[in-house]
């Protein structure tokens, strides 16, 4: 039989610790300022009434998952729709993978490049990713010398410093701004998301 | 033989793994709160819960991680404390088994982006919590150095090697 006093500490110490994780969770940013003007690589309508901005990882299937089911939402609505995609690379090679898309977008191959490793195999090693590069045509040479060179090293390091700042979390997509919790492999909660944003937007417009 | 069962009985052993664990549990939790919507889409997409269960899972666990730190770093109901590491390690190592044979890279539950941990490196941290946990449910009972439980036990045993007075008044 365990002492009042003993029962009272628990309980102190638990309500406490519980205020602590309250305000911990408060404290969590589920909502990005979006950027309306495009000021990265950008793919969609020109006007949208709902901007996707995803911070996904080469080396994450549930990213890779969502960027393709974005590139199928992005068919569906293709005026009201848009895609800003962020570097947030988490791993070594994906550093290498958001550089190489910046030296195929120097050729203006970024979005063939982008799909060919999101909707086909993400690269694993340099043959392979100089195989994804030779197979939408990009100039190896011109590549090679680039992604050498580490030119975009800085720009992905800002980019990614700058995701980080915006309150945006790794591996994440949001929508208008809020964050997408729904499932990473269903289409139809995707588009169920996209169409509420086209509502509310409608709805806006028809007040003004 | 006897040499180990000595090792796993020192009370600053305990200590150490009390410490050890009650880091990591609030280090897990710290890194989970402040974004649990994202990690009950990460527990979702592990595809091996129900989504109901997924989304009850991953709402619970980050809140349950920072008591069971906090408890057993301060030494408080060791004993059950321990024990539901246990189950928690368990359940851990099933995903993280699940995410290697899926072939994915990262452990998307444990740290967060707070501490990026391989999938493999998640696996060998969950084998020993499990450890542990394991050592101090064995030894829970024995008194624990710089605990709430021992300084309640002593406090108790204080009290009752008191002589009672209580008569001669």
């Amino acid at each position: 039989m365990q002492s009042k006093g003993y029962i009272l500490t628990v309980l102190i110490i638990t309500v406490v610790t519980l205020a602590i994780g309250a305000a911990l969770w408060h404290s969590g940013t589920q909502r990005l300022i979006i950027d309306k003007e495009c000021d990265g690589w950008c793919r969609g309508a020109e006007e949208p009434l709902v901007i996707i901005d995803a911070f996904p990882d080469f080396g994450c299937q549930l990213c890779v998952n969502k960027e393709r089911m974005i590139i199928q939402a992005l068919e569906v609505y293709p005026d009201d729709v848009r895609l800003d995609y962020h570097h947030y690379p988490y791993n070594d090679f994906s550093y290498t993978l958001a550089e190489a898309l910046e030296c195929a977008g120097e050729q203006d191959k970024f979005w063939e490049l982008h799909d060919k490793i999101y909707l086909e195999d993400v690269p694993e090693d340099m043959s392979e990713l100089l195989a994804a590069a030779e197979n939408v045509g990009l100039d190896i040479d011109l590549f090679n010398e680039s992604l050498d060179s580490g030119k975009f090293k800085d720009k992905i390091l800002a980019e990614r410093a700058q995701a980080i700042a915006d309150g945006a979390q790794a591996m994440s997509v949001y929508i208008n701004g809020n964050l997408y919790t729904g499932s990473a492999s269903s289409l139809d909660d995707f588009c169920d998301v996209i169409d509420n944003e086209l509502e509310k937007a409608g709805a806006a417009g028809g007040e003004q | 033989m006897k040499k180990i069962a000595l090792i796993l009985q020192n009370s600053y052993l305990h200590l150490a793994l009390r410490l050890f664990l009650g880091a990591t549990f609030i280090a897990s939790a710290v890194a989970k709160l402040p974004m649990q919507e994202r990690f009950i889409d990460v527990v979702k997409d592990y595809h091996m819960l129900p989504d109901f269960l997924a989304s009850f899972y991953g709402s619970v666990l980050p809140w349950l991680e920072l008591l069971l730190g906090v408890y057993i770093l301060l030494g408080m109901l060791i004993k059950q404390t321990s024990f539901t590491i246990i189950l928690i390690g368990a359940t851990f190592m099933v995903a993280n088994i699940g995410a290697i044979a899926k072939g994915m890279e990262h452990c998307g539950t444990c740290f967060g982006e707070a501490f990026p941990l391989s999938a493999p490196a998640a696996l060998a941290l969950d084998f020993i919590i499990i450890i542990a946990a394991v050592v101090l449910l064995v030894h829970g009972h024995r008194a624990q150095r710089l605990s709430v439980d021992e300084f309640f036990k002593r406090r108790a045993a204080k009290v009752e090697s008191q002589p009672d007075c209580s008569g001669g008044n």
